[in-house]
């Protein structure tokens, strides 16, 4: 799948899942990797970004058998902004969906 | 590729960042192979799935350029949300506002204007006994004093009236901006 289209779509897909509960890096990546064809990397620089946009805070947390993971978590603002991202692409979609529809006819 | 291969080649692409941004991302992948060797992959196949590190970097870089720190100061300016005053907020308020602050605000304003008109009777009567000494005759002295008294209660009577007007309208703007602060903050 082309990559320009993947990425806008992708902060949804990460804010999403936070949406669900904290979540560490591999996690995401294991998650979002095993549903939609990408690079396990890709979702770093996202969960970057989204921390330092202020939708996601960090903490670190020990974990049983590694080093202490870094856990992101979906910050009030993050959670407006996923209701709006979200409404946006529902939008966007059916109005593709549409008009893909129509040029088979 | 190996983990230490990768790492290298990522540090060497993301050259230009702050040595703080590369140590956090760094950090951050190295993880990821750690978790992956947990997961029972090795080095190669981990490196495999992170996808080619100068794209990574890339995607980096791109994720912190300049739109994303204007857009880091435009939430910060957007923040305070207006938020819908609570019932108990607008009940303390409205209570506030009508039973003691309007009562105290006019009562002030009673006590005011009274100050007022008072120093101007007393001023007035100064000038105008000032004015008039030489009719006095015998007792120009004690009504010069008198008219001097008159005076200077006068001057202390303007005193009072304008630091009193002065502080009347700063503490009306302070009452008026705090409970604007409590209609927007909640209690």
């Amino acid at each position: 799948m082309n990559n320009q289209f993947k990425k806008g779509v992708l902060d949804l897909c990460v804010l999403t899942i936070l949406k669900k509960g904290d979540s560490y890096g591999y996690d995401v990546a294991d998650t979002l990797s095993s549903k939609i064809q990408m690079s396990d990397g890709t979702v770093y620089p996202i969960l970057r970004k989204l921390a330092a946009e202020g939708y996601v805070s960090t903490y670190l947390k020990e974990s049983q058998n590694g080093p202490p993971r870094k856990y992101y978590h979906l910050t009030d603002l993050g959670a407006e902004k996923l209701t709006k991202d979200k409404q946006e692409w529902d939008e966007f979609s059916q109005a593709v969906k549409g008009i893909l529809e129509d040029m088979k006819t | 590729m190996t983990k230490k291969e990768y790492l290298d080649k990522l540090t060497r692409e993301l050259g230009s960042m702050s040595y703080n941004d590369v140590k956090e991302i760094i950090g951050d992948i190295e993880n990821h192979f750690d978790e992956s060797a947990l997961a029972g992959k090795t080095e190669e196949e981990a490196a495999a799935m992170l996808g080619d590190p100068s794209e990574l970097a890339a995607d980096y870089k791109d994720g912190m350029t300049f739109p994303t720190i204007m857009k880091k100061k435009e939430q910060k300016a957007a923040k305070p949300a207006v938020k819908e005053p609570t019932s108990a907020t607008i009940a303390f308020v409205v209570l506030i506002t009508i039973f003691v602050a309007i009562p105290a605000w006019v009562t002030l304003l009673g006590i005011i204007l009274g100050i007022v008109l008072c120093e101007l009777g007393v001023a007035a009567g100064a000038v105008a006994l000032l004015l008039t000494c030489w009719t006095y005759g015998p007792f120009l002295t004690s009504g010069l004093l008198f008219g001097l008294t008159l005076l200077f209660f006068g001057i202390f009577g303007y005193a009072v009236s304008y630091f009193s007007i002065k502080y009347f309208i700063v503490a009306t703007k302070w009452y008026i901006d705090s409970m604007k602060k409590v209609w927007k903050n909640g209690i």
